[in-house]
């Protein structure tokens, strides 16, 4: 069967994020938390369940899902809830060290060195259990120490062992609104930001300064936990999916969805935005949602899930491509005339040293899962604006670096021992993919070279 | 002299002789020179006799008998005769030939004879069963001769109606005598006439048509102007009585049949009325006066009942025709009531044993037509391979013998029978259902005028109600025909993505090689197990698809199917078979289907959704390539080099590339094929009421399909194809597995020319799309122009040589 993928989940925030992902497949494709199929799921929908699951011998679904830590509470709570049983044991690897990466990169990264062999034992025989693999997604953020440090370990890797295969990252950008407790967060970023430029095919941006601003200002959470947060995550990751689960014209495989998105290997870094937003508590509240409502609102940056500042730049940012996954209730007609309204108004900026337009894919819906809006749509867009995001953790590292601040901790690490031209060499591959995004804004761009100086 | 010359010139004309009049008395003079020598001719009759010896069978007895002749000269004239006739080669040969001909006639006769005395020994229907059975057994000269022409009896009793049967011997007599003839004669001669014997006054001119009389011309002119008046109802009389004679038997069709018993009936009432007039006559209370007064009464009725009579007799007419041409006299003569009601009598009667195979038909489906003269023919083809050709061709409608007044049903009469004749053939329990179970007020039968309240219409209504319903539900129930297009849409139209996905993910060795070199029976299995392993496995009629390869280019099967008649048809030629195909080109669905289903999926309706099948797999093969060159791609980020304008260039091309393929997708899959589709069903769901009906909703989705998918168009399709093959001739570079790296100057300057190629093809396109969209707003094909200049990026190319078109 085409296109099966490998869910990769590493850390505290990778584990919740793909635990809350997985609830969600669940629910879609009717399999209880054991990985039985529900009596009222039985007749099939025409769904493919096999891109993310396999099937026992008694038949039950088994996630391809990889479940890695260095500490143990988030795994023990996942394997203590009543999705026990639904994950391999096998898959669920514990360092018995167990005592974390202390949230720095290079101890996780080091980590992920010494357990290599038995965490790509794993990885190996899920590979090879498939017909045809796909791909790989890595659920991870950067911020901390093990997804970011063993995360950056294992991106390398895979894509070294797996050159054919994409891999595909739903990365956690830290909240820049609050003073994280973790200080040496900009290293970790930094250190993480370049194998996500080098090793990662598709980095799928989920910026929590954005994802709590949603859920403050749209969902009206005052204190939005991270259980919120992450459902807000798993709907994206289920959403950017779907045309990959229940296939119909077009888009079934994952190189065909986000082949288009990047038209130049490097500008990777894909934005999401969905709408119509709700939470448990605010069902009352329903507006009627029409294609257009749903693709316009798709356009607004109060809607994306990446915190940029579009207007007030002094640079012309613009879209390298966009793709809304519409699902619902929708005429193709309704979206024609959608996007003609919307090039009408002229709000929306392309690149323009090559064709490019929103493209639409109609994707089915779980019948499984109940909504209460007819027409609901996921954007993933390429913008050049996301380079702000990038800039933004070049900058926090250069105060660091400038006063020499905790780089302690980064020295008793050995690739660090002598050196830290790693980090040097990561801010150089970071200014490159920013001044490539720039570059992208003008029609200059096919001639553009990046500095060799740096 | 010139006396002779007239009759030889008359006899030359009849027997259609090339000589000229000259050569005949040249001949004749010859012949008197002969009369003049008597020595000559004794010399001639010797010779003659000798030559005739010569030629003779039986020599010795020939020579007896013209001994015993002795010398007369009738009989050397004779010999004479003989002896040119037995030189003439042509003229024996044309004597052999007639005489064949004559024996063959009478051995025909004798065939008849017999065959027409087994025929009378059956009772009615079994007679018309073997009939049929017969006529297909015997030759077509006895077939004719049966059915053709008039029967055997009229030939041997000519008499029976008393058809002036002799000459009238006492014509001499009557030539003698001058003495001018009683009254009462003349009567007792006009009576005669009037049932169809001689008269010693009054004679026929059997050869005129009507009959005519001439009247002697001993006859008083007092008598004289009142006579003819009187005999012309003689000349109708003889005009209904030969046509209800000639058409007793069945051989003319059962309807002027029915006409010619009911005019016997006619006939009878005549008859009585002349007896009775015979009785006055014999009373001696009838002069010629009160005859005239009481053959008024009856003249008026009797030609118009003739001229009706003679109309069908003249142009062959029955069956349908017959009873179209006595509804038009209902209809539109302005007639006495009496008139009326025989004329409402004689359509009524006939029309009895059309609706009866009428109601066999709207009924049952059957065809009930022994003498070829229903308005349904037909054509007994065997439901075999060709379903379209047996639906469209095996029941038509024969105009000619539509019945005026169901001239505006035909149609439905056809469907009727039609669809009551398809449920037989499907694959039903219980069959007894299939027939239309009429009610006893139901039975057909004539009324003059048509509306809504009439019975016959009322009851063919319901029959085809019942049998258009039936046939549906059968369809759309018994054969669950949604589900069946459903997978149709999904393999054809390719509406399971990730089947396609696989499909070439795992035949993508198979179908690289040249169609000759394929392994077919691989590649089948590998189309099974698609089929078998994919979502769509739960597709109850996934077992019905079967894999074709197809010889032909898929432009040229587009070409051969629409045959477009435009002036651009032969751009269509340019796409030539290359014979050699690759197994992408040539792979194409098929599907197995039985009766009924074959009738909704026939062979064109099949060829179409494989034109469609193999333009989207073509897309998709295309669009699989290009995500093959991004998977290369992706892999060189890490490569400074690949900053290099070239590689940037490259990267760029296969975006644009990419984005005209998905978008060519988007728009065929979403704008055409699924808008249309939804229209579709729904007119199944809430329009359709029959199977044809069914059959142009689906003919029209697909036209409609083909048409928006840029097929019908000559040019649109030239441009897009060849956009196609440069998407194809881009990542087959690329993806070559010698390392192009190394020539980076080949490299550079390849993708220079197919991006200029590239470039210069879509805006031909584009421009192509916006002057069909100028010239007919409305198109769906504007959507994809739209969807490709979004960001304006070709606006610019395309308005600027436009405006150099323009001025």
């Amino acid at each position: 069967m085409p296109c099966e993928m490998i869910t990769v989940q590493l850390g505290q925030c990778g584990n919740q994020i793909g635990f809350e992902f997985w609830k969600k497949l669940c629910a879609e494709h009717g399999i209880n938390p054991e990985g039985v199929l529900e009596p009222f799921a039985t007749e099939g929908v025409g769904d493919r369940k096999d891109v993310f699951f396999y099937q026992a011998d008694d038949n039950h679904y088994v996630p391809r899902a990889v479940l890695l830590d260095l500490e143990p509470r988030v795994i023990h709570s996942i394997m203590s809830s009543n999705y026990s049983k639904l994950y391999n044991p096998e898959n669920v690897y514990l360092s018995k060290h167990g005592g974390g990466a202390g949230n720095n990169w290079a101890s996780g990264f080091a980590q992920g060195e010494r357990l290599q062999e038995e965490v790509f034992d794993i990885l190996d025989r899920e590979a090879e259990g498939g017909d045809s693999l796909q791909g790989f997604v890595l659920c991870h953020s950067i911020a901390g120490g093990t997804g970011s440090g063993m995360g950056s370990f294992i991106l390398e890797h895979l894509t070294d062992r797996y050159p054919k295969k994409i891999i595909e990252t739903y990365s956690v950008f830290p909240n820049q609104d609050e003073i994280s407790d973790v200080v040496v967060q900009p290293y970790n970023s930094l250190l993480t930001l370049k194998r996500l430029a080098q090793s990662a095919d598709c980095v799928v941006v989920l910026d929590n300064t954005a994802l709590n601003r949603i859920a403050t200002d749209r969902l009206h959470i005052e204190n939005p936990s991270f259980a919120q947060i992450n459902s807000l995550v798993s709907t994206i990751m289920s959403v950017s999916t779907a045309t990959l689960r229940y296939p119909s014209y077009m888009n079934n495989d994952l190189v065909g969805l986000i082949g288009p998105l990047i038209p130049s290997p490097r500008l990777h870094f894909l934005m999401t935005g969905y709408t119509p937003l709700t939470t448990d508590h605010e069902d009352a509240n329903i507006r009627k949602t029409t294609v257009f409502d749903v693709m316009r609102r798709l356009l607004q940056p109060k809607n994306m899930m990446v915190s940029t500042v579009q207007e007030r730049s002094t640079i012309p940012h613009c879209y390298l491509s966009i793709l809304n996954i519409i699902q619902g209730d929708v005429d193709p007609t309704q979206v024609y005339k959608s996007l003609q309204r919307i090039r009408e108004r002229k709000t929306v900026n392309f690149i323009n040293w090559g064709p490019s337009s929103i493209q639409v894919a109609l994707s089915k819906k779980s019948p499984y899962v109940p909504t209460a809006h007819r027409v609901s749509g996921l954007m993933l867009a390429n913008h050049t604006s996301i380079s702000q995001l990038f800039q933004r953790v070049l900058d926090q590292y250069d105060k660091l670096r400038h006063r020499e601040a905790f780089l302690d901790q980064f020295r008793k690490q050995k690739m660090f021992k002598d050196d830290l031209c790693e980090m040097d060499d990561s801010r150089a591959v970071v200014q490159n993919l920013i001044d490539e995004y720039l570059a992208a804004t003008k029609d200059t761009y096919l001639q553009w070279q990046p500095n060799e100086s740096t | 002299m010139d006396r002779a010359k007239k009759p030889i010139e008359e006899l030359i004309t009849n027997f259609k002789s090339t000589i000229t009049v000259e050569d005949v008395f040249d001949k004749l003079e010859g012949w008197n020179r002969y009369d003049g020598q008597q020595i000559q001719l004794e010399h001639s009759k010797d010779h003659s006799l000798r030559k005739l010896l010569l030629h003779s069978e039986n020599p010795v007895k020939l020579k007896e008998k013209v001994q015993s002749f002795g010398t007369n000269e009738s009989v050397d004239k004779f010999m004479e005769l003989i002896r040119e006739v037995s030189e003439d080669k042509k003229l024996t040969s044309f004597l052999e030939k007639r005489f064949k001909e004559y024996e063959k006639e009478i051995s025909c006769s004798e065939a008849l004879q017999h065959y027409k005395e087994e025929i009378e020994k059956r009772n009615e229907f079994q007679k018309q069963r073997q009939i049929k059975k017969e006529i297909k057994e015997k030759k077509i000269i006895l077939k004719k001769s049966v059915y053709n022409q008039t029967p055997l009896w009229k030939n041997s009793r000519k008499y029976q109606a008393l058809d002036y049967f002799s000459m009238p011997m006492t014509y001499s007599i009557i030539t003698s005598n001058h003495i001018c003839p009683e009254e009462y004669d003349l009567v007792n001669d006009i009576l005669s006439c009037l049932q169809g014997f001689h008269g010693k006054f009054i004679t026929h001119n059997k050869h005129d048509v009507p009959i005519t009389f001439n009247i002697h011309e001993s006859i008083g002119p007092q008598y004289k102007c009142l006579v003819p008046k009187i005999l012309r109802l003689a000349s109708s009389y003889t005009i209904i009585c030969r046509f209800s004679e000639e058409n007793r038997q069945s051989h003319n069709g059962y309807v002027n049949q029915a006409l010619s018993c009911y005019l016997n009936k006619f006939i009878r009432d005549y008859l009585n009325f002349i007896i009775c007039l015979e009785n006055q006559h014999n009373l001696g209370e009838l002069n010629l006066q009160s005859l005239s007064f009481a053959a008024q009464a009856h003249v008026y009725k009797m030609e118009f009942v003739a001229h009706i009579v003679s109309t069908i007799s003249q142009d062959k007419k029955k069956g349908g025709q017959t009873l179209s041409v006595l509804h038009e006299e209902v209809i539109h003569c302005y007639i006495d009531d009496s008139l009326k009601k025989l004329l409402a009598g004689m359509v009524e009667v006939s029309t009895i044993p059309f609706f009866q195979s009428l109601e066999k038909w709207i009924f049952k489906g059957q065809v009930f037509d022994p003498y070829d003269e229903f308005m349904i023919k037909c054509g007994n083809l065997v439901l075999s391979d060709d379903t379209e050709k047996y639906w469209n061709k095996c029941y038509t409608v024969r105009n000619e013998y539509v019945p005026t007044y169901l001239e505006k049903f035909k149609e439905i009469i056809l469907r009727t029978g039609k669809y009551l004749n398809a449920l037989y053939h499907c694959n039903i329990q219980n069959k007894s259902n299939l027939a239309y179970k009429s009610t006893s007020d139901e039975k057909l039968v004539y009324s003059m005028w048509c509306s809504d309240v009439t019975n016959y219409l009322k009851t063919i209504n319901n029959a085809y109600m019942f049998a258009s319903s039936s046939l549906l539900s059968v369809l759309l129930v018994d054969y669950d025909l949604m589900n069946r297009l459903k997978s149709i849409k999904r393999y054809f139209l390719l509406e399971q993505g990730d089947f396609v996905v696989h499909l070439l993910d795992v035949c993508d060795d198979e179908l690289k090689k040249p169609t000759d070199d394929i392994v077919y029976n691989r590649l089948e299995s590998l189309l099974d197990i698609c089929l078998r392993v994919n979502v769509g496995s739960v597709d109850q009629y996934k077992d019905d698809i079967k894999m074709e390869l197809k010889k032909d280019p898929l432009s040229f099967q587009i070409f051969k199917i629409l045959s477009i008649q435009t002036e651009k048809e032969k751009d269509y030629t340019d796409f030539q078979p290359s014979s050699n195909l690759l197994g992408i080109q040539s792979f194409c669905l098929g599907l197995t289907t039985q009766w009924p289903v074959s009738l909704i999926f026939n062979e064109t309706v099949i060829s179409n959704y494989q034109m469609l099948f193999r333009l989207l797999l073509l897309c998709k093969n295309v669009e699989r390539q290009l995500l093959k060159v991004w998977l290369c791609d992706k892999q060189l980020k890490k490569e400074k080099s690949s900053s290099e304008i070239t590689y940037k260039k490259a990267f760029n091309l296969r975006q644009n590339m990419l984005l005209f393929v998905q978008n060519l997708e988007y728009y065929m899959f979403e704008e055409v094929i699924e808008t249309q589709w939804q229209t579709f069903t729904s007119a199944i769901q809430f329009k359709v009421t029959n199977v044809d009906e069914l059959l142009d909703e689906q003919q029209k989705f697909l036209s409609l399909c083909l048409k928006n998918c840029m097929v019908t168009n000559p040019d649109l399709m030239k441009s897009s194809r060849y956009l196609l093959e440069l998407c194809t001739e881009f990542s087959d570079y690329i993806l070559l597995p010698t390392n192009h790296l190394n020539l980076k100057m080949d490299f550079e300057k390849t993708i220079q020319i197919l991006e200029n190629k590239f470039t210069a093809a879509m805006i031909d396109l584009l421009k192509c799309i916006r002057k069909i969209s100028r010239l007919d707003s409305g198109n769906i094909i504007y959507n994809f122009l739209y969807r490709m200049d979004f960001n304006g990026i070709y606006t610019e190319q395309i308005n600027m040589d436009d405006t150099i078109l323009y001025t």
